[in-house]
């Protein structure tokens, strides 16, 4: 008899069995948080990461052969009402299927129209003017009008709640029904940008009688115009939306002017990214959101899924400079940190190559980006050191450096999860003789940390769509969570705020370049922060999944056009 | 009324300051922490600090905290655990559709320990001395030191990847329930196994079970009338004290398995500093742990007639 050879599923469970044992009996001296994971393919090195596009909806599709998408994401919102929505990505994403915004903007940051059919603005960006689309209808059946979207706005500018549309509350002056399909916006102030702000899934058009008539229960029952309408939630488990069949007023963007093909989307939810990972390879769930880096060359190898890497545009990821508190308030000392961050060993033993090295405060994406930086600071402790000593910082007894009796510390603040690169960077700092520490801090402990301006290295990065979004990130006055008030004072700090705001309202785009590469250059000749690398956002889908639209960030899908083929 | 009720009326009327305390010291607990629900919607909302101040003051998170407990408490009075401050969902009807699914799991964890954890403990302490026993310690070994969180992942692993016989997400059907289940239960079940052998290796030696062999009785009836009734009387405390284990396990045994529950209610809810979900979420559990602890006293009686309250 010929003996039979063991079955993949064999060795498979094989595999799982030894893993569970040799694990048991390694876990208890595991330090997570020094250790850099190895390759996950037998030494290889992953492949450098690219900017691929998702599925674009090419054509009308005609039919899909399933008709419900389960999304696996990993936060559950708090609420999907686009004005008391939190701000967890999560709750946008759901939003963008429920809710129209008037403009559209994909993937190569096209603007398209949205429930806004056409629009102008005056010469100074402050007056713009929107044809609204004809025909729209909320999900309670009532018609949508130009008056919807006046009272939206207003509804905005007068709640003390703000969210997404909350960032405009202070530049919305007033809005009124030209006709029945006109409307007009005053700003306070230009605002060039204004288009790639509507576009955002945060700023879908509510229904500002509903809120006002149901309250905060809006966001549990929420009503929008999309072409998904809210059908229930399992709070801790599910969302479910199932499609609009009246939804013939579709953007351009999508490319049909029918209903959706899929008549059910399900939004699950859990933070363990192994759990979602899971989940897509046991075929439960179609299409899971950010792909532990790890696992990316191992999921994209697998011939049933799509891995999709988006370059998300914005601050990338980096630290923060303190500059009124010593030592960091010295520019040598900035600068040495600067030249002892080893940022592509940080992204070959923490990110597995799969994200770009970053040189400024702005994504290499956006037009305005300065890429002059690139070539201002290189890796090179010997640099650091020798900057160091000019400064007069001296080795101590114990390899850190002193001055006047004062050690060379630096405390760096770490949002757990998001800020793995910290751990190597303390390292590179000890080895040109920092004394760093590293302060663990989570979700609003980080917000409270970074804005208490109590620490020298705070780590941090944004993503948005328009360079103008820099304010929010180094002005002074800022959105709370970066005011760059606390790290940069005096005389730098005004000017740099001046900077901010006169490149904001520049309407013409080439003057707007220049004063946006003058920011980034200023930024980083004042050593004002470490930039690490441009964030890469991974997310695998079902490879039968198609014609799903990716927003102008990155990090919004639509699946309005979406079918499985 | 008999002296039992008696007892059990002077048991619920004793819950009502210890949950009072309960509350007063949660509530200052989570107000001392640094940081507000606004800080935290704060993280992507990019509001203003006059927006920040203008929703602390609509929240009445300005108010000194003792106006905040007393306005909490007057509503608690009146069965109004308040609002969670991200949604504004109230905080009753979120805990009451999680409340469910967490209980749900945590006794099927339960089972799931005592049916593994008693049986092997009793054929160890039998068999003190042999492979079985050796083999028992060396389970309880491995039970207690691995992490639910990573029993749960490899379980995934094999069960629903590899394998395919298990749902990973699927939270309202009872196959959904065995992974979660068996990854909060088997740590439990190791305890269960080490208590039950050294109970029963005492009482086995005990002067009446020995006479009781004397005098001619079976084995197996000397085993299950004799030795295990007397056995089950800390076997049962412990398993009341493990409830509150297991509860706190679910928080991570739900985020694995996307589970809905109170733990990932409550974990997020802290994370938010959203203090009125917090808030309740710690009431309800501490409810369900003195209500457990009080039925385990119950059971006393049922088990050994002997014990009376007064």
């Amino acid at each position: 008899m010929t003996p039979r050879a063991p079955s993949p599923r064999f060795w498979s469970i094989l595999t799982v069995l030894i893993m569970t044992c040799s694990l048991a009996l390694s876990a208890c001296g595991a330090s997570p948080q020094q250790s850099a994971p190895a390759p996950t393919q037998g030494g290889n090195v992953a492949p450098p990461p690219t900017s691929v596009p998702a599925t674009a909806a090419d054509a009308a599709p005609q039919a899909t052969k399933r008709a419900r998408l389960i999304f696996f994401g990993n936060l559950e919102p708090a609420s999907i009402d686009v004005i008391t929505m939190s701000g967890n990505v999560n709750e946008r994403q759901v939003a963008a299927q429920i809710f129209e915004t008037l403009v559209y903007m994909d993937q190569s940051q096209q603007i398209y129209p949205g429930l806004a059919r056409a629009w102008k603005r005056s010469e100074d960006a402050t007056v713009w003017t929107f044809t609204i689309a004809p025909g729209v209808m909320w999900h309670d059946g009532t018609p949508f009008t130009a008056q919807s979207v006046v009272d939206y706005f207003e509804y905005v500018r007068d709640n003390p709640v703000g969210s997404g549309p909350g960032t405009l509350k202070a530049v919305i002056n007033s809005a009124r029904v030209i006709d029945e399909t006109t409307v007009e916006l005053t700003l306070t102030a230009p605002r060039p940008d204004l288009l790639i702000e509507l576009a955002d899934p945060g700023m879908g058009i509510g229904n500002a009688s509903y809120l006002k008539r149901v309250g905060a229960d809006a966001g549990f029952n929420p009503i929008g115009t999309g072409p998904f309408k809210f059908k229930e939630w399992v709070r801790g488990s599910q969302i479910v939306l199932v499609r609009n069949p009246d939804w013939t007023w579709g953007s351009p963007m999508f490319r049909m002017t029918s209903p959706p093909l899929l008549e059910e989307i399900v939004f699950r939810f859990t933070s363990e990214a192994q759990t979602r990972l899971a989940a897509l390879e046991a075929g439960e769930v179609d299409f899971v959101d950010l792909l532990p880096f790890q696992d990316v060359v191992r999921v994209r190898a697998d011939p049933r899924f799509t891995v999709t890497g988006v370059l998300l545009p914005g601050m990338p990821q980096m630290n923060y400079m303190h500059t009124g508190l010593p030592p960091t308030n010295e520019l040598n000392v900035r600068k040495a940190i600067i030249y002892a961050t080893d940022k592509e060993g940080i992204i070959e033993s923490v990110y597995f190559n799969m994200v770009e090295p970053a040189y400024g405060p702005l994504s290499r994406v956006f037009p305005e980006y300065e890429p002059a930086l690139e070539q201002m600071y290189e890796y090179n402790p010997e640099k650091a050191m020798q900057l160091l000593e000019e400064a007069g910082w001296r080795p101590g007894p114990d390899g850190v450096r002193v001055k006047d009796g004062r050690r060379l510390e630096v405390v760096i603040v770490e949002n757990k999860g998001w800020n793995d690169w910290v751990y190597v960077l303390q390292a590179n700092l000890q080895a040109v003789g920092f004394d760093a520490k590293v302060l663990t801090t989570q979700g609003p402990s980080n917000t409270e940390a970074i804005a208490s301006g109590k620490y020298h290295v705070p780590a941090m990065g944004d993503v948005f769509a328009s360079a103008s979004q820099m304010t929010r990130d180094w002005h002074s006055e800022g959105y709370g969570t970066f005011p760059s008030g606390h790290f940069l004072k005096g005389e730098e700090g005004a000017r740099l705020d001046a900077m901010l705001k006169d490149a904001e309202s520049e309407i013409d785009p080439e003057q707007r370049k220049q004063k946006y590469r003058d920011i980034q250059r200023f930024i980083m000749e004042n050593a004002l922060m470490v930039p690490i690398f441009e964030l890469y956002f991974y997310v695998a889908h079902a490879n039968d999944l198609k014609g799903f639209i990716v927003d102008g960030t990155g990090f919004y899908k639509y699946f309005a056009s979406a079918y499985f083929e | 009324m008999s002296s039992m009720s008696a007892y059990l009326l002077q048991r619920l009327l004793l819950t009502i300051p210890i949950l009072l305390g309960i509350v007063i010291l949660t509530f200052f607990m989570v107000h001392l922490t640094p940081g507000d629900a606004v800080s935290a919607m704060q993280g992507q909302m990019k509001m203003s600090a006059q927006q920040m101040e203008q929703l602390r003051e609509a929240l009445g998170l300005n108010d000194p905290l003792h106006i905040q407990l007393g306005r909490y408490l007057t509503k608690l009075i009146q069965g109004d655990l308040g609002r969670s401050l991200f949604g504004g969902q109230p905080v009753a009807l979120l805990i009451a559709s999680n409340i469910g699914a967490t209980v749900q799991l945590t006794v099927a964890a339960m089972v799931v320990a005592i049916v593994i954890g008693v049986p092997l403990g009793i054929l160890a302490a039998i068999k003190r001395g042999t492979l079985w026993d050796a083999a028992s310690v060396i389970i309880a070994m491995i039970g207690v030191s691995i992490p639910s969180f990573w029993l749960g992942l490899m379980m995934i692993q094999l069960f629903a990847v590899t394998l395919g016989w298990l749902p990973i997400t699927e939270n309202r059907s009872a196959r959904g329930l065995i992974m979660p289940a068996a990854a909060l239960g088997l740590a439990e079940a190791a305890i269960i196994v080490r208590l039950t052998r050294a109970t029963m290796v005492e009482i086995l030696n005990a002067d009446y079970v020995r006479t009781a062999r004397a005098k001619g009785l079976l084995d197996h009836i000397v085993l299950w009338r004799h030795a295990l009734r007397n056995g089950l009387l800390p076997l049962i405390t412990m398993i009341g004290m493990q409830f509150g284990t297991l509860l706190g396990g679910a928080v991570v045994i739900e985020n694995v398995f996307a589970r809905q529950g109170l733990g990932t209610l409550v974990t997020q809810a802290v994370i938010n500093r959203d203090f009125p979900v917090v808030q309740g979420c710690v009431l309800v559990a501490a409810t369900m742990y003195v209500l457990v602890n009080l039925l385990v006293d119950i059971m006393y009686v049922v088990i050994d007639p002997r014990i009376r309250y007064s």
